[in-house]
């Protein structure tokens, strides 16, 4: 069963050098309980295409597409539509714990705040299932954490803190944006376990971002490789990792620290940079940075779609050849 | 905290006795004395009221006498009108004056506060250009045009309201609007900039992406920030508003501790220019001071740093 399908999803921005495409032509779906991981380098699109879930896009921008959920399109949803469903239905974790929460407020204060604005709760419910979310998270005094306000916690409490406010509404869609990478790497995991655990009980679905394709490799069931705002490559985790069909996921899978030689002399890394803002390459626009790039390749563009949760944007996928050359 | 309390407390103890002897020995230093002024009084009456007010005394020792009795809260005699004290003559005007700054204060507020929100929800757009352009019209105006151009306009052009005086409700619009209009252009223009400023912030994403509306998101989440600089700015504002209405108070007449201050100043009347000196700079250095508690008050974030600075 489908819990979200993007279709065709274009995303522009305004700028003053003309318009930006943050996202070309995305579509992907998502299952319902299903963690989706989104990887990809920085600036290709990955917090673009969240906050267009989201609809919270600044005004200079342009989205197309479709963004079905819950039987309606997202997209043409209006301010009201958009109330009723954020923070209830559909909720976000966002990547700074320390900005995204309200200086001058009380964490509890903040936490509830979804619980009480869409009438799920009465004040001391809230309060209550917030100590109870925040204790189950391995908070040790949850109940002096509430009267605090933000920097008067670490960043762990914060980001737990924000992680509260997302789910106590139970939402049936959770869009985390690099939730845990301000955090240090113990901290970080208890995190991650936590969001598996409580996706898997409450059957929300997870899209889940980030750069690290290792915290990925830990969290999600299914895997979306992004480039240059386009999606290169998706498939069940275990396919992905174990035979990606798109050079780009290779190179991310083998810069990988778990991945790498040990015996080798240099790190693996993926070769070339991310081409600045707004240029985007002909053809395959990847083929820059490939190792295993054609002639055909600088021209067109292909997908190759072996089933809607199995796919590539490399036409070189079908001979496998691109790995031996 | 306390600690910070007390030291902020005793700042403006020692800025008062600076500005008070600065006062006091400034009014010796201009040339001309009280009661030598067209008058012609024989020698010995001239004299005798000296002695009286014991300004054959050496300065230094009036300044001690001076200082001595104001820590009891007197102000001594009048110089010119020697059958009231100063501090008669202060409590006579400063309630009018009081009241004068206190409407000026609340009609800064409500058209500030009002404008700067309505250019700060709609920055960049036509509402936002309309809002800064009145108001840096009303920055750009000292009260000494804005009041009699008002005059001229609904006193005199179109008679809606008395020209002078402050007894009929009617009378106290214009004064109130030429002594709070550029409050009212200040607070707009920082209230603006607060909102725009809150606006971009990741916690007001993090507000909507809760699901509230517009309206409650600046209620609840963007003022708590914005109101800050606003807050900080009303206590200089009171002190001023409080103390700096002698030109409205001079253009329309009013019978406010202002047009004392003037008349004083005219009749080199010491007691009464020191005075209403010492009364005013009270008044300010107390309004700084509650601003700066305010301010601490609002934000968690110093007032939980022991001791924490507040320039
Ligand atoms: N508000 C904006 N105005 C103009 N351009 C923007 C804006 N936000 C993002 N972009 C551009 O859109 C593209 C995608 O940005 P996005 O933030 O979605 O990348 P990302 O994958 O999240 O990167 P990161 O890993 O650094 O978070 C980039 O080229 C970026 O410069
Ligand atoms: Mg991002």
């Amino acid at each position: 069963m489908k819990r979200l399908e993007v279709r065709g999803l274009q995303i522009g921005f305004q700028t003053d050098q003309g318009w930006i495409p943050a996202v070309r032509d995305l579509s992907f779906d998502l299952g319902v309980g299903e963690i989706l991981g989104i990887a990809g380098e920085s600036g290709s699109g990955k917090s673009a295409l969240a906050l267009a879930l989201m609809g919270l896009l600044p005004s200079n921008t342009q989205v197309r597409g479709k963004v079905l959920f819950q039987g309606g399109d997202l997209l043409q949803n209006n301010a009201e539509s958009w109330r009723k469903i954020r923070g209830s239905k559909m909720a976000m974790i966002f990547q700074d714990p320390m900005s995204s929460l309200h200086p001058y407020l009380r964490i509890g204060d903040q936490i509830i705040e979804p619980l009480l604005i869409h009438g799920l709760a009465n004040p001391k419910q809230a309060r209550e299932q917030a100590l109870a979310c925040l204790a189950e998270m391995g908070i040790s005094d949850p109940k002096t954490m509430l009267q605090q306000y933000p920097h008067e916690c670490s960043g762990g409490m914060r980001q737990r803190a924000v992680i509260a406010m997302a789910v106590l509404a139970k939402p049936d869609l959770l869009i985390a944006d690099e939730p845990t990478t301000a955090l240090d790497v113990t901290t970080q995991r208890e995190v991650l376990i936590w969001m598996q655990k409580w996706i898997r009980a409450s059957g929300a679905s997870l899209v889940f971002i980030s750069h690290d394709v290792g915290v990925l490799s830990e969290m999600a069931d299914q895997l979306m490789v992004m480039y240059l705002g386009q999606g290169v490559e998706r498939g069940s985790l275990v396919e992905v990792l174990k035979r990606p069909h798109h050079p780009y996921t290779d190179g991310l899978l083998r810069s990988l620290p778990a991945m790498q030689d040990r015996n080798a002399k240099h790190f693996y890394s993926l070769a070339g940079h991310v081409p600045p803002g707004g240029s985007i390459p002909s053809g395959c626009s990847f083929h820059p940075r490939c190792p295993a790039v054609q002639d055909l390749c600088r021209t067109t563009e292909q997908m190759l779609e072996i089933n809607q949760e199995r796919w590539t944007a490399c036409m070189r996928a079908k001979e496998g050849s691109w790995k031996s050359s | 905290m306390i600690q910070w309390a007390i030291r902020r407390v005793l700042q403006g103890v020692l800025v008062l006795g600076f500005v008070i002897s600065l006062t006091f020995f400034l009014i010796r230093l201009a040339p001309g004395g009280p009661f030598d002024r067209d008058r012609n009084l024989p020698a010995e009456v001239q004299e005798k009221l000296l002695e009286t007010y014991h300004l054959d005394q050496p300065v230094f020792q009036q300044y001690t006498n001076y200082l001595g009795r104001i820590l009891h809260g007197d102000l001594g005699p009048s110089f010119i009108r020697s059958d009231r004290s100063v501090n008669q003559l202060i409590e006579a005007g400063v309630w009018i004056t009081f009241e004068l700054g206190v409407y000026a204060l609340f009609y800064a507020m409500v058209i500030g506060l009002t404008l700067g929100i309505w250019a700060g929800t709609h920055e960049g757009t036509w509402q936002d250009r309309l809002a800064m352009g009145m108001s840096l019209l009303g920055m750009g105006l000292p009260s000494f045009l804005l009041g009699p151009l008002l005059v001229w306009i609904f006193g005199m052009k179109l008679g809606w309201v008395p020209v002078s005086g402050w007894d009929s409700p009617a009378s106290k619009i214009l004064p109130v609007i030429t002594l709070g209009s550029v409050y009212a252009s200040y607070l707009a223009r920082l209230m603006r900039t607060g909102i725009v400023e809150t606006q971009r912030e990741d916690y007001i994403r993090t507000a909507r992406a809760k699901g509230l509306s517009e309206g409650a998101i600046l209620i609840g989440h963007t003022l708590r920030t914005a109101l800050i600089p606003v807050m900080n700015f009303l206590g200089p504002a009171a002190a001023a508003l409080l103390s700096g209405s002698f030109v409205v108070e001079t253009l329309f007449q009013i019978p406010g501790l202002g047009r004392f201050y003037v008349q004083a100043a005219f009749n080199r009347d010491y007691t009464m220019i020191l005075g209403t000196t010492v009364f005013l700079s009270v008044l300010v250095v107390t309004f700084n001071m509650l601003s700066d508690f305010l301010q601490m008050a609002m934000n968690p974030r110093i007032r939980l740093q022991e001791g924490g600075d507040l320039s």
